[in-house]
């Protein structure tokens, strides 16, 4: 009994490993696979990249990559910049309402900007900035949860070293740049690669605020994949599929090591 | 001693350093949900009126059901898939079967949730591959084959793309805990479930409320996974609110669906806060 236990417990991986990993690796086969062979598994299969080509050539998809990588990179230099000044004022100085001031924007945690597009899709309207990019970067500028890992992070610098660097005649912002940004690397590269996989991947917001070519990004671009059950060309579908996630897929195994460790050690506590 | 000039330095420089956060919270935050709110309660002449809300129960009554059960039903299965897979984590006596399911688990992390959908319609429609699995290990007769791109899609997908982010953080609380307690257990011939509910997760636990609260905040919001595999009614609210708009440009109903949206993130919200105070921490 106990040896049956065993073997099902040692089990228990594969099988919660395959239930994650089969509707990624289908894909990916039907992706290489003419259609005919979607639902077909066979070893002598031809493999094929025609379902990338013809993916490409569907939408202007080299102008959606060029704009996805700015307003990601923009969202990233805004976040790491502001939230690092917030993190650093909340943990180290005192001034009036800061509690409430933090309650405030924490509570951006917990309502998703994507529930108040309605207003603030008038709010760009009357900025004139309606189908920009830097229209869909405006409401991430600030980001609640990168603020929440840096304070806790910077609240971990022992306050002799920031007084230590005051003593030799440092001002706040050396301080800030040579003691509390180096040792707060790891929560960086961790909220770097949460920052870029979260605006990578949105759409709601960026398929409201777009109505040209220009400005979409990849993931507005690939709703037009996105039709009834019938009639659908998998191999198309799941090509353009992978198009569209291939950059983050290759940074998630360039970092992973680096990202779980650091992620789990700059996380909530 | 901190003199008066430097803690009115100090004030006014805290202040100058959240100013620009602050700036883009109350532009891009504080005035659409406050703006939102007056709106949700405005009627078509300008006046104050429930009219909006009453709509939205009447028209929408069903799918804001649906989506409560849809959300809190993902909600549950996240958390107990992120228990499963921590506590395999921190448990597993075979390295081989640990690997494969520490290199597995998180792909679905990067994967956007429009992808997720995508991936998810070709996985669960009538021909897509389960049922061909289904079919080919003559579980099922090719016509038996049911379609799963309704609610039950739905929730596939919403478990299938939050559990990861929920196990990591929760795997790294398990493997940030004291050992000599897990070892003592098992010494004492403790089964390995009972040393995961009774031992590990009663400590995780604000880490397991903290995940499952974003996720549930975060499948709230999600357009993209019930406008694509769930293409019938009862459906979530986001599709109604994006609908109300679109077809209709009726910003008070959309707006009284999002209010009753917030209502939800809120309880959970209240729950959190409790929890937090109870513990006797900032949350």
């Amino acid at each position: 009994m106990k040896g049956v236990n065993r073997i099902l417990l040692v089990a228990l991986a594969p099988t919660l490993a395959v239930a994650w990993g089969v509707p990624f690796i289908y894909s990916v086969w039907t992706a290489i696979h003419p259609e005919k062979y979607s639902a077909r598994f066979t070893w002598n299969a031809p493999i094929t990249f025609a379902n990338f080509l013809e993916a490409w050539q569907a939408a202007p998809f080299a102008l959606y990559f060029v704009n996805t990588v700015i307003l990601t990179l923009l969202i990233l230099v805004a976040n790491l910049i502001l939230c690092t000044l917030v993190a650093y004022a909340f943990v180290r100085y005192r001034f009036q309402a800061s509690g409430l001031l933090f309650a405030l924007i924490m509570i951006q945690l917990l309502i998703t900007p994507d529930i108040l597009i309605v207003e603030n899709f008038n709010t760009l309207a009357k900025l004139g900035l309606t189908d920009t990019i830097i229209g869909i970067t405006l409401p991430y500028l600030t980001s609640a949860f990168g603020i929440f890992l840096l304070r806790q992070t910077f609240k971990t610098v022992p306050i002799s070293l920031d007084e230590a660097a005051q003593v030799e005649g440092a001002s706040t912002w050396r301080v800030l740049w040579d003691v509390y940004v180096p040792l707060a690397k790891p929560t960086y590269l961790a909220y770097a690669l949460v920052s870029i996989s979260f605006h990578w991947n949105n759409f709601l917001w960026p398929l409201i605020v777009t109505n040209s070519p220009e400005t979409r990004p990849v993931t507005v671009g690939l709703s037009i994949f996105a039709t009834v059950e019938s009639g659908v060309e998998w191999a198309l579908v799941n090509a353009a599929t992978l198009m569209t996630t291939a950059p983050l897929v290759v940074a998630f195994l360039i970092f992973q090591r680096q990202f779980v460790t650091n992620f789990m050690r700059a996380g909530i506590k | 001693m901190i003199s008066t000039a430097t803690r009115n330095r100090e004030r006014l420089l805290g202040l100058l350093l959240v100013s620009p956060a602050l700036l883009t919270v109350g532009l891009l935050f504080v005035y659409p949900l406050g703006f939102s709110l007056v709106t949700a309660f405005t009627g078509e002449e300008g006046l104050w009126t429930t009219a909006n809300f009453f709509k939205a129960f009447e028209f929408y009554s069903n799918d804001i059901l649906f989506t409560v059960v849809i959300v809190v039903l993902s909600t549950i299965l996240i958390g107990l898939g992120a228990i499963a897979i921590g506590g395999y984590l921190t448990l597993g006596e075979h390295p081989v079967a640990v690997a494969i399911l520490k290199w597995l688990y998180r792909w679905p992390l990067f994967i956007p949730f429009i992808v997720a959908g995508q991936l998810m319609r070709t996985f669960l429609a009538k021909n897509g591959l389960m049922n061909n699995i289904f079919v080919s290990t003559g579980l099922l007769d090719p016509l038996q084959t049911t379609s799963f791109l309704d609610w039950r899609g739905i929730v596939i997908t919403f478990v299938w793309k939050q559990t990861p982010f929920v196990a990591l953080l929760v795997a790294g609380a398990m493997a940030s805990l004291d050992r000599s307690m897990i070892e003592a257990a098992r010494n004492l011939g403790a089964r390995r479930f009972r040393i995961l509910a009774e031992i590990i997760v009663p400590q995780v636990q604000p880490t397991i409320v903290i995940g499952l609260i974003l996720s549930f905040v975060v499948m709230m919001s999600v357009l993209s996974v019930p406008m694509m595999i769930n293409a019938q009614t009862p459906t979530m609210l986001t599709v109604d609110m994006a609908f109300r708009i679109n077809a209709y440009g009726d910003y008070g109903v959309a707006n009284a669906l999002g209010f009753i949206s917030y209502l939800m993130t809120g309880v959970v919200a209240w729950v959190y806060l409790r929890q937090g105070v109870r513990a006797g921490g900032a949350p």
